[in-house]
């Protein structure tokens, strides 16, 4: 594949190269964290070679560095590249039967923009002082350069710019692909619901990434340039500006970006739970109206991140009421899934189970949420190990196991060849019942009062007993990075010597499915598919009785049918009983 | 990565291409323009036709300049809370000055929309990008002055100087991408190419750049 | 101010640490406590008991799965709705996850599957179900904070018109917490005002009114065992209040990443007796008056108490 390629099949294998190398680099980082929580000041195992003066234990600067580049790789440089860059740019064009995206130049750019970004993330490791270490949140003053000096901090807030120019770009990209690249036929409601989930997290995206770019644009020119905008107090100059209003800016793009990292997630299960239900998804429009209605309020509830900042009284409660009122859509869709799964046939591949996983640490995470929503109970949880796991259960767990369900499922599509389905299951198990172990163990240690971010939380006389919990974290932790070492074994083997994959493996009806090759060839479609019904038209009696299968194409015409809807001058595409599937509901 | 394709190609596409007359027949009922060549060459592009890409270009325009003013929206919050929180010092440079500069870049506007009208003359757009020129030279005189004459600096002046500076910055930064795209335009308009919809798409974000001008001064430079 | 922790030598780091957390680990292994890893979603309904009290810190009375000890007046009020909120969340979880599971038991491999997307009764349920569970879980949520936010954390009025309440200004600053008490004649920035370091002392059963600052950069002001969150932010005076249930001492910890040295931005807050506390205040406010500097305008922090 050619670098300069600006097929959005190639765009996305880039992207999901970067975004896996940069999980990596991001899971090594966690795991240095756990150490250090579970045996403070110890040397690090393998860490000797980059921190020769202290043999490899990590020092308070070194640990404020780790946690900060764990938060902001994970979340810029792995997740979000890895759901859009990767399974976005592969899928969305391919499911609604467009030769490719909109903007194929600009997908391109972005991506170079992402990479751009991605390196000087790395070189920022390389400088004096090391890289970013004000937290992923960088707060000012703490993250101007006054408190933290040093090129690394400003390399990498440059970094997060690149990376959301790289999000605004694919976001739009992918919202006028939606728009205006349909094929005939593939009506809003014939969307498959990973289609919904990725359309909603560009949006979001397109409008909430400039706020990023303006707060740190902003704290850009603090630490160069002198303004004062977010100083105040000692360092302040000329009356000072508010660190306060950083943080409003900065949570007004961040809860919606953690709705973008799990819209995706949440449109893939969507998809699958239908598809190895072998049943139509329950309440399709509900389902979509529900993540719709989910993006259109994450704007609204930002605020509950700074319950603790002092805000006034009308906004606490304004707030708290809105981010309480957010959980009834996410539980209206999280019924859908399990009413699809009902009277289903439920086959349990690895999409499947990783779709399943996705929805337990979802669940469980967002369950785990509620209490941070209110304001009085948010007060003994707020900063402590109980928000890390929760936030880590969904967009974390969640969206991990989003993006496996997303690449286990079209891994087939994007390389032509099929991965060992055992391996694959045994990959999404363990690592499921690890995360459950690793972010509960955080829960728990969060309850009793762990603060986060503690570089020796055993400095406090009543956190000194939760040792032991910790350790028993850590080591969840590192068998889950263990773990990891199946898929990359099952990822080279596939790609060296797996065996071709069938042309459509998992029996479903969507385009690319049903209409491409595997890999998909330039332009995707030898002829644009003409679409008549819904993504989920399984298990129709119609199909079954004449086709003699429980799926029929998005875009394949039953017999029998065809001269009646080709014949009817009016509506070409969306006669017969199996096309209203998917698209009344 | 080298992954062989794989040749099996798929049953429903196969039955879908066994029943061309239906398929024709439905393209030839949905007059989408991206259908109607699509089987002719394969295009980057789910549009084939000029009208469909430059109609999917000035929607792109359209939404990514209506999502990026949230980047303004998001700095006029900014002042407007230090605004709210203490009294906002006028500035020493010339209200009325500053009001005229802007209004280069509305008449920039007004040119170039007018000049949308009227068929293939390149003065407009050259007339904008003169007017444009003249407005950073403008607000570079300004801040000049405020630098050196006035003492408004960074960082004694404090939120305000830095909202001053910083966002005027921000902005011109803006209008300078803005007349470059122009620039490039009229360069290849010179030429001989057909620029009438690039054009069309550059001067939506000429209006983009005043708008946010209008923020800008009713949100740093009004007293 | 320091700003050198980035670049500060840590070879004596290791060596020290280590030790510490082997006497640690002692510590651990003689209090002998669970290490319970259970899941999450179904542990957390254990309510945050009120403990004996102790006279110092002390790890033996604490449990790995319950908030740390509540030694407040009004803390109860959120430990309870917390437990109530985690008995309806266990629930959801069971239903959720019992429902996936009876479904996927039951449904593996099944022959036929439905062909529908619902029909119209079943979307109404699924809709209703998420209304009920929204209403009741949420709602709990939603009144039982908003009744302690107007009994206790946003009603200054209680701090404010008791007559025996104690006025603290708090500065945080890269790495410590400077207390200040306005002394015998009840105004700060004055010769007898006491200063303390990582020291906060309060009488029992009194209010106390904490007004809040920081000189350099976001601070958090947490007293785990009073359910006390409150940011520092400089630039901004944050206020908050509380009362100790009873004598002892507990810590003040800072949750906000504040640099390097976050980690040890520890203090420790004494709960006094009425007597003790008036004694030690006394004894406090002459010394300071001995030691008044005029000229140390850095000493001179305080500012004018503000009205809530």
């Amino acid at each position: 594949m050619s670098l300069l390629s600006l097929d959005h099949k190639d765009v996305a294998r880039r992207y999901l190269w970067s975004g896996l190398g940069f999980l990596l680099l991001g899971g090594l980082l966690a795991l240095a964290i756990r150490w250090q929580w579970a045996w403070p000041g110890q040397p690090v195992p393998g860490l000797a070679w980059a921190l020769p003066e202290s043999r490899g234990a990590l020092t308070p600067p070194t640990y404020t560095a780790v946690f900060t580049m764990h938060g902001l790789v994970m979340i810029f440089f792995a997740v979000t590249p890895l759901l859009f860059g990767a399974l976005g740019h592969f899928v969305l064009p391919l499911a609604i039967g467009a030769r490719g995206l909109a903007f194929p130049r600009l997908s391109a750019l972005g991506y170079w923009v992402y990479a751009l970004g991605g390196v000087l993330v790395l070189a920022s490791f390389a400088v004096r002082l090391g890289p970013a270490s004000a937290g992923w949140t960088a707060y000012p003053p703490l993250s101007t350069s006054a408190f933290t000096p040093g090129l690394g901090q400003t390399l990498v807030t440059v970094a997060v710019l690149c990376a959301g120019t790289s999000a605004f770009t694919y976001g739009l990209n992918f919202v006028v692909t939606v728009a205006r690249c349909r094929a005939p036929g593939m009506t809003w409601g014939r969307l498959p619901l990973t289609v919904w989930g990725l359309f909603f997290a560009s949006v979001l995206n397109v409008l909430f990434v400039p706020v990023l770019a303006a707060a740190t644009a902003l704290l850009l020119m603090d630490r160069l340039l002198g303004t004062q905008f977010f100083i105040a107090g000692a360092a302040a100059v000329g009356g000072g500006g508010d660190p306060v209003v950083y943080q409003h800016l900065f949570w007004l793009f961040g809860h919606p970006e953690v709705y973008i990292l799990i819209l995706p997630a949440w449109g893939m299960v969507g998809d699958l739970v239908a598809f190895f239900s072998r049943k139509p998804a329950h309440g399709y429009r509900l389902t979509a109206g529900a993540m719709g209605t989910v993006s259109a309020l994450s704007g609204l509830v930002y605020a509950h991140h700074l319950f603790t900042s002092g805000m006034s009284p009308l906004l606490g409660r304004t707030f708290m009421v809105l981010t309480l009122l957010i959980s009834l859509p996410a539980e209206v869709m999280f019924l859908n899934w399990l009413m699809t799964l009902w009277r289903g046939s439920v086959r349990l591949t690895s999409p499947m189970l990783a779709a399943l996983a996705t929805m337990v640490v979802f669940g469980l995470g967002g369950i785990t949420g509620l209490a941070l929503g209110a304001v009085a109970t948010d007060v003994p949880l707020h900063g402590t190990l109980w928000v890390v796991g929760h936030f880590h259960l969904t967009m974390g767990a969640a969206s991990f196991l989003g993006v496996f369900a997303g690449l286990y499922f079209w891994f087939p599509k994007m390389f032509g060849r099929a991965l060992h389905e055992g391996l694959a299951k045994v990959h999404v198990l363990s690592s499921a019942v690890l995360f459950l172990g690793v972010f509960g163990g955080q829960l728990a240690a969060g309850y009793a009062g762990q603060l986060r971010r503690l570089y020796d939380p055993y400095q406090y006389t009543y956190l000194k007993h939760l040792l032991p919990l910790n350790q028993w974290t850590t080591v969840c932790a590192f068998l889950l990075g263990a773990a990891q070492v199946v898929f990359v074994v099952n990822l080279v083997w596939t790609l060296r010597r797996g065996r071709a994959a069938e042309a459509n493996p998992w029996q479903v009806g969507t385009l690319e499915w049903t209409c491409a090759a595997s890999p998909p060839g330039e332009g995707n479609f030898t002829q644009i598919p003409v679409v008549l019904r819904g993504p989920h038209a399984l298990s129709q009696p119609e199909v079954l009785e004449r086709l003699g299968r429980d799926w029929i194409g998005q875009a394949e015409v039953l017999p029998g049918e065809a001269r009646q809807g080709a014949g009817d001058e009016a509506m070409p595409a969306s006669e017969g009983p199996v096309s209203t599937v998917g698209s009344v509901t | 990565m080298s992954v062989e394709r794989n040749p099996v190609e798929d049953e429903s596409q196969t039955r879908t291409d066994s029943n061309p007359l239906s398929m024709s027949r439905a393209l030839g009922m949905k007059p989408l323009p991206f259908v109607s060549d699509a089987s002719a060459e394969p295009s980057p592009h789910g549009a084939s036709t000029s009208s469909a890409v430059e109609g999917t270009l000035w929607l792109g325009t359209v939404l990514g300049l209506a999502a990026w003013s949230m980047f303004f929206a998001s700095l006029v919050f900014a002042v407007g809370w230090y605004r709210m929180r203490e009294p906002w010092p006028p500035l020493p440079v010339s209200l009325l000055g500053l009001g005229l500069t802007g209004l280069l870049l509305l008449a920039g506007s007004a040119v170039l929309h007018l000049g949308l009208q009227r068929r293939e003359s390149p003065w407009p757009a050259r007339c904008a990008l003169v007017l444009g020129l003249g407005f950073l030279a403008l607000q570079a005189t300004w801040t000049h002055q405020a630098w050196w004459t006035e003492h408004v600096r960074i960082p004694e002046g404090g939120v305000s100087a830095s909202a001053f500076h910083g966002l005027t910055a921000l902005h011109a930064l803006h209008v300078l991408g803005v007349i470059f795209g122009l620039f490039l335009v009229c360069w290849r308009h010179a030429r001989g190419a057909d620029v009438r919809a690039s054009l069309r798409r550059h001067v939506l974000g000429w209006h983009f750049v005043t708008a946010m001008w209008v923020l800008l001064f009713v949100a740093v430079y009004l007293p | 101010m320091s700003v050198e922790g980035k670049s500060q030598p840590s070879s004596d780091l290791p060596s020290d640490t280590s030790e510490r957390t082997l006497a640690l680990r002692e510590d651990a292994t003689i209090n002998g406590h669970r290490t319970d890893d259970a899941p999450p979603g179904v542990d957390k309904s254990v309510e945050g008991k009120s403990q004996p009290s102790s006279n110092a810190p002390s790890a033996t009375s604490a449990r790995t799965l319950a908030l740390p000890e509540d030694a407040s007046v009004d803390g109860h009020r959120i430990d309870a709705l917390l437990g109530w909120s985690h008995r309806f969340e266990a629930g959801m979880a069971a239903l959720a996850l019992g429902w996936m599971v009876v479904a996927v038991w039951r449904f593996r491999n099944a022959k036929r599957a439905a062909s529908d997307g619902g029909t119209k009764r079943s979307r109404a349920w699924v809709f209703g179900l998420a209304l009920s569970t929204f209403l009741v879980v949420d709602g709990a949520l939603l009144v039982g904070s908003e009744g302690y936010l107007r009994d206790v954390l946003w009603n200054l009025q209680v701090p404010a018109t008791d007559p025996r309440t104690v006025r603290i200004e708090i500065n945080a600053h890269q790495w410590s917490w400077e207390a200040r008490y306005a002394g015998e004649d009840n105004r700060f920035n004055t010769s007898d005002d006491v200063v303390t370091w990582n020291d906060l002392r309060v009488p029992a059963g009194v209010p106390v009114w904490v007004q809040l600052v920081s000189t350099d950069v976001v601070h958090g002001f947490s007293l785990p065992n009073f359910r006390v969150k409150l940011d520092a932010i400089p630039g901004r005076v944050n206020q908050t209040w509380f009362r100790a249930a009873r004598e002892g001492t507990w810590e003040v910890a800072c949750y906000q990443h504040c640099g390097t040295s976050h980690y040890r931005m520890r203090g420790e807050l004494r709960a006094l007796s009425d007597e003790a506390y008036a004694a030690w205040l006394r004894e406090a406010g002459r010394q300071a008056v001995q030691a008044y500097d005029v000229d140390d305008s850095a000493a001179h922090w305080g500012w004018e108490w503000k009205a809530p």
